[in-house]
């Protein structure tokens, strides 16, 4: 069995407790504009372009075997034509372009997760599964998870929610730690800002309470987005309905746009201006003021 | 109550007022040492006396007319000059060479020095004719050997010979110092004279001892003068006591054994400051004072003379005193050795002869000492093993994640293993101290000349792809290995490296040897012999092997640019076949001059540090090379030679004079640091980096290892960050790592790292929700992270 995985990243110190490896899979069932991770929403390889590397060696457009590859403004690759077969990757010797996505057998990520494997036991870290939509490659994470766990590591999922709670109740028993992303609650804006039903998240969400699974929320601060007033007041409602006590906030950051030029994702970047200590303040008091703990990234 | 908390903050105040003249004081040049030596070898009536008594009478009149400073508030007191802050010149060592820049100290941009107009008149008129033709490498080598020692090793391509500049790298037996005073010492050096006549040598090496005992205790009376001076006049009645106090020790020690915790310290730091202006102001290391120093410490809490927070501050006093002290060296050496490095090393924690853990009150304090008092100096170095408790680990943990930078840790469990595979007995192995930078050795025991010399390896792999010569050289500097075209695989190119490697260090040996002569001919050091285990029984120097233990320690630099060349040159050249080697070779010999598609594709090569075996291979290969070409191989000591691996800043002054290499480095810029990855190249993380050092075998590191890891403050916060950095440290030796400095960086630093990215390499930042190397970030990511790291919240 294989699976499309974008990046193994060791040393990851937050996403979960300790020393971490963290396992990208490729490709997201839901279209959030402010992704972070622009790379990780197609379900194929992409070429990602680091023009500011290219030495216009053109071996690149020699190796396309779709002609997909032009030069007449820059390098540029004709998107609809690429199929992400990588030829090109293997020629440039600049490292001017890079494939996004390779498919991985089980054994080469169990090979990659236990190199750190020394670090977990003395920092209480593990693996952490994310993406993309990780349960969106439901058999292969099974076999990922069964054998973590029988490598005796601690195991966490990042999440979008948006999965169906049949398969996902197969996963509870090899997960001990669940991020669980809470976006946007109103149905209707949720379908047109980032598609998907938020009615099936939401009840995952209540799912995940009702039968105690080791779960934590994680709101990404959008402003505009999820950090509306009215957004943040049902995010509240919901989150003490069902007696949560404590929610990660995510601010907004504008990292991920420049990644989403490399691989011209159709995400247009928002140009937003990041909060400032101030209003991040300002932000995490409307939770606490409901008696809702507040972890804040930065 | 309320007396302790006011004792605790006047105690602070003092430490932080001593601490902020020290550092406000400019760091300058002394003539005093110089003058007074000239002075006393200018003499007629000196010159027919026997070298080591000349050495002897010459440091005695030193310390006797030096000038004697006791500065406000201190409580240690004594100086290796008259200025608060500066570096003794050494004329009759390296001395001259250094002076060559006597006119460009002040304004060079690298550690500036400053220096009085008047002083460097008298530098000039007195010092440097005088010693131009009397300075020990001209008077140690033959003519044409001094010419080619001057023009290699003024711009060392192949190595460094560092024993020219005299002595030091050594640990005094202070313990002995303080337990039986200079007095007992004294009686070992009667009694063993006693037998002797006149006439024998041996004879003056015990007089010398004598002599120079004599200026010590001078030059103690001296200050305790001044003390008692400075009491008379002083208003302030608490300070007159400490005033009459500090001249009641001084009347006491360093002459007779120590009787308090204030008296230990005092004597320590008078012999401490005499070893300095003996031999060579560098390395000279206090060994493990948290366990010497137990037993008064705790004598003087039984006998409530003593409270702990009181001997916290006499140790802050110590170590300030330690930062006083800056080493004077000249331009080009300062290349090889920037930022004032003089490596007094002190010691804390590590087990005992019987395993059991010694962490005491006093490690405790001076851990606390590291983060309240951060100054350059002393070299901090905690030992840790299986068995130390967690508060030990935790309390070093937490100075790492304030950005303390200190202590760097020492791995007993490699380092003592190791130390009895090179001939340290078990016990002394067990009780080993650091010492210098990152070296080893049984303190009062060892003279290891662990800096005798530092070795480019990168330039052995250019000679090796050209026959013995330097690319573009005419000169057959290395042996003939063959021409290079003919290589038909990976091993011919390492066949030809090693020979290379053999050749070299035949020459370092050789070249070291005269300099060592000229050592214990010309600059016998009485002074420390008396204060090292072996000399006084042998009445042998230690110039002259009386030791116990004997090495000469040398460092590899350039391992990684070595290693990741030959697997660039495995891959591309013989298993991928898309290079000839004659390609490459004229490629590197043009510098990669039109080649830049070849240069990438040779930079793009799996290197070290990646935990990619195969790659990595190569790196602990050459580390392999290394060792054993130094197997069998004994200086005129007696002793073995050692390899250690760091380049204090070599890997730059080396690199200047070395070709292109096969790992993409272009000519003359820097090899990597120490054992680490080429700069920026290793993309996985430490633990990687860490997995990919720990293949290396410490063991046969006798010398020492230096690793380095980075990071920002923001990624390690709190205690998230705390166990991070234990768990990382933990791991590492597990995994057999010998030795490792973690450093968190505050906001100046990011700043630095912002101007010079060359100097942090692998530097690791949080972005948001994740880590990044700080060098991959954009102009403006890195000013939000310069930001960030300023606010607190």
């Amino acid at each position: 069995m294989h699976s499309l995985i974008f990046d193994i990243q060791r040393f990851s110190i937050h996403d979960g407790p300790g020393i971490r490896t963290v396992v990208f899979f490729k490709g997201c069932n839901l279209e959030c504009p402010w992704c972070q991770n622009p790379e990780s929403m197609a379900f194929k390889p992409q070429v990602a372009i680091y023009d500011d590397k290219c030495i216009d060696s053109r071996d690149c457009a020699k190796a396309c075997p779709v002609n997909a590859i032009s030069f007449d403004d820059g390098l540029k690759i004709n998107r609809q034509l690429c199929n992400g077969c990588g030829k090109c990757v293997d020629v440039c010797v600049s490292e001017a372009l890079k494939i996004i996505g390779k498919e991985y057998s089980a054994d080469e990520v169990m090979t990659e997760i236990m190199r750190d494997v020394d670090y977990y036991k003395t920092s209480g870290g593990g693996v952490t599964f994310s993406g993309g939509e990780p349960t969106l490659h439901h058999d292969f994470l099974i076999e990922l998870l069964e054998r973590c766990k029988a490598e005796g590591l601690h195991t966490a999922i990042e999440t979008n929610g948006y999965f169906s709670w049949d398969k996902f109740e197969l996963l509870l028993p090899y997960l001990d730690l669940i991020y669980f992303d809470v976006k946007i609650i109103n149905p209707d804006d949720n379908k047109l800002i980032i598609a998907g039903n938020s009615k099936r998240i939401t009840s995952n969400m209540l799912r995940l309470v009702m039968e105690s699974a080791p779960v934590e929320f994680r709101v990404p601060l959008i402003p505009g987005f999820t950090a509306t007033e009215k957004n943040i007041n049902d995010i509240i409602t919901v989150l003490s309905a069902m007696g949560i006590e404590t929610v990660h906030l995510l601010p907004y950051h504008s990292m991920g746009e420049s990644k989403a030029r490399k691989i011209e994702s159709h995400l247009t970047p928002l140009n937003l201006k990041p909060y400032s200590a101030e209003e991040l303040r300002k932000l995490c008091l409307k939770f606490e003021n409901e008696e809702l703990h507040t972890l804040l990234y930065r | 109550m309320e007396q302790l908390k006011f004792a605790e903050e006047k105690s602070t105040r003092r430490l932080q007022k001593l601490k902020q003249e020290v550092e406000a004081a400019p760091a300058s040049i002394c003539s005093e040492r110089a003058l007074l030596i000239t002075e006393y070898f200018k003499k007629k009536e000196n010159h027919n006396k026997p070298v080591v008594i000349q050495k002897a009478e010459a440091l005695a009149h030193v310390l006797k007319n030096k000038a004697v400073k006791i500065y406000p508030g201190e409580l240690i007191v004594g100086s290796t000059t008259s200025k608060r802050k500066a570096g003794p010149v050494y004329p009759e060592l390296h001395g001259v060479p250094v002076l060559e820049d006597l006119f460009s100290f002040k304004n060079r941009k690298l550690n500036p020095l400053q220096i009085s107009d008047k002083e460097k008149k008298a530098l000039l008129l007195d010092v440097v004719p005088f010693w131009l033709t009397r300075f020990m490498a001209y008077k140690a080598l033959s003519a044409t050997e001094l010419f080619s020692f001057v023009t290699d090793q003024l711009k060392p391509k192949f190595y460094l010979i560092n024993e020219t500049g005299g002595i030091g790298h050594l640990v005094p037996d202070y313990e002995a110092l303080i337990n039986i005073g200079m007095e007992g010492i004294l009686i070992q050096i009667k009694e063993s004279k006693r037998k002797l006549n006149a006439s024998d040598e041996k004879y003056y090496f015990y007089e010398a001892m004598e002599l120079i005992f004599q200026g010590v205790i001078d030059m103690a009376d001296n200050y305790a003068f001044e003390a008692k001076r400075l009491a008379k006049i002083e208003k302030d009645s608490e300070r007159k006591e400490e005033l009459e106090l500090i001249a009641q020790n001084l009347q006491h020690v360093p002459r007779y054994p120590a009787t308090t915790f204030h008296e230990a310290l005092q004597s320590i730091w008078m012999l401490h400051t005499a070893i300095t202006l003996e031999g060579l102001d560098n390395g000279i290391s206090f060994g493990r004072s948290d366990q010497y120093l137990y037993s008064f410490y705790k004598q003087d809490i039984k006998r409530r003379i003593l409270t702990p927070s009181r001997a916290k501050e006499l140790l802050g006093c110590f170590a300030i005193k330690s930062a006083e002290i800056i080493p004077v060296f000249s331009n080009s050496i300062s290349e090889c050795h920037g930022g004032f490095l003089s490596g007094q090393a002190m010691t804390i924690g590590g087990i005992d002869k019987n395993r059991n853990d010694v962490t005491n009150e006093l490690s405790y304090m001076i851990l606390e000492l590291m983060d309240e008092v951060r100054l350059r100096q002393p070299n901090y170095h905690a030992r840790i093993h299986p068995n130390s408790p967690q508060k030990y680990i935790d309390k070093i943990v937490s100075n790492l994640a304030k950005g303390v930078n200190s202590p760097a840790i020492f791995n007993d469990e490699v380092i003592i293993e190791s130390l009895k595979r090179c001939g340290f007995s078990d016990d002394d192995a067990k009780e080993y101290t650091t010492l210098g930078c990152v070296e080893l050795g049984a303190a009062g025991k060892t003279f290891g000349s662990t800096d005798a010399a530092l070795f480019n390896l990168p330039v052995c792999l250019e000679m090796a792809l050209n026959n013995g010569k330097l690319f573009g050289g005419i000169k057959q500097y290395g042996c003939e290995t063959g021409n290079p075209e003919k290589f038909k695989a990976i091993d011919d190119v390492k066949i030809a490296f090693t020979r290379q490697v053999n050749f070299m260090i035949d020459k370092l040996v050789e070249t070291l040897a005269p300099i060592e002569t000229g050592n214990r001919k010309f600059h016998p050091t009485p002074l420390t012999s008396a204060f090292t285990q072996g000399c006084i029984e042998k009445a042998k120097d230690v110039t002259a092997g009386g030791a116990v233990y004997n090495f000469s320690g040398v460092q590899g630099v350039g391992v990684t640019d070595v290693g990741d060349s030959l697997y660039a040159i495995e891959q591309l050249i013989f298993v991928k076949k898309k290079y000839s080697l004659t390609t490459l070779i004229h490629a590197l010999k043009t510098n990669f001059e039109g080649n830049e598609r070849m240069q990438l594709e040779f930079l793009n090569a799996a290197k070290f540090g990646n935990d990619i075996q195969e790659a990595d291979a190569y790196s602990v290969w050459v580390t392999n090379t290394f060792y054993n070409a130094f197997e069998h191989k004994k200086n005129t000591r007696g002793g073995k030679f050692i390899a250690g691996f760091y380049s204090t800043t070599t890997h730059y002054s080396f690199g200047k004079l070395t070709g292109a290499l096969p790992n993409g480095r272009k000519k003359g810029l820097p090899f990597s640091s120490g054992i680490a990855p080429m700069n920026g190249a290793d993309k996985k993380g430490p633990t990687a980096l860490l997995n990919s050092l720990s293949a290396i075998d410490y063991l046969r590191a006798h010398n020492g290892t230096n690793v380095n890891a980075k990071f920002d403050t923001a990624t390690l916060k709190g205690e998230h960050g705390k166990e991070i950095l234990k768990s990382l440290l933990l791991t590492y030796f597990k995994k057999g790592g010998m030795q490792i400095q973690l450093n968190v960086l505050d906001t100046e630093m990011l700043k630095d790292a912002k101007l010079h990215p060359e100097k942090y390499p692998s530097l690791i930042v949080r972005v948001s929700g994740y880590s990044a190397y700080f060098n991959d970030l954009s102009d403006a990511m890195k000013d939000e992270i310069i930001a960030r790291s300023s606010l607190q919240f």
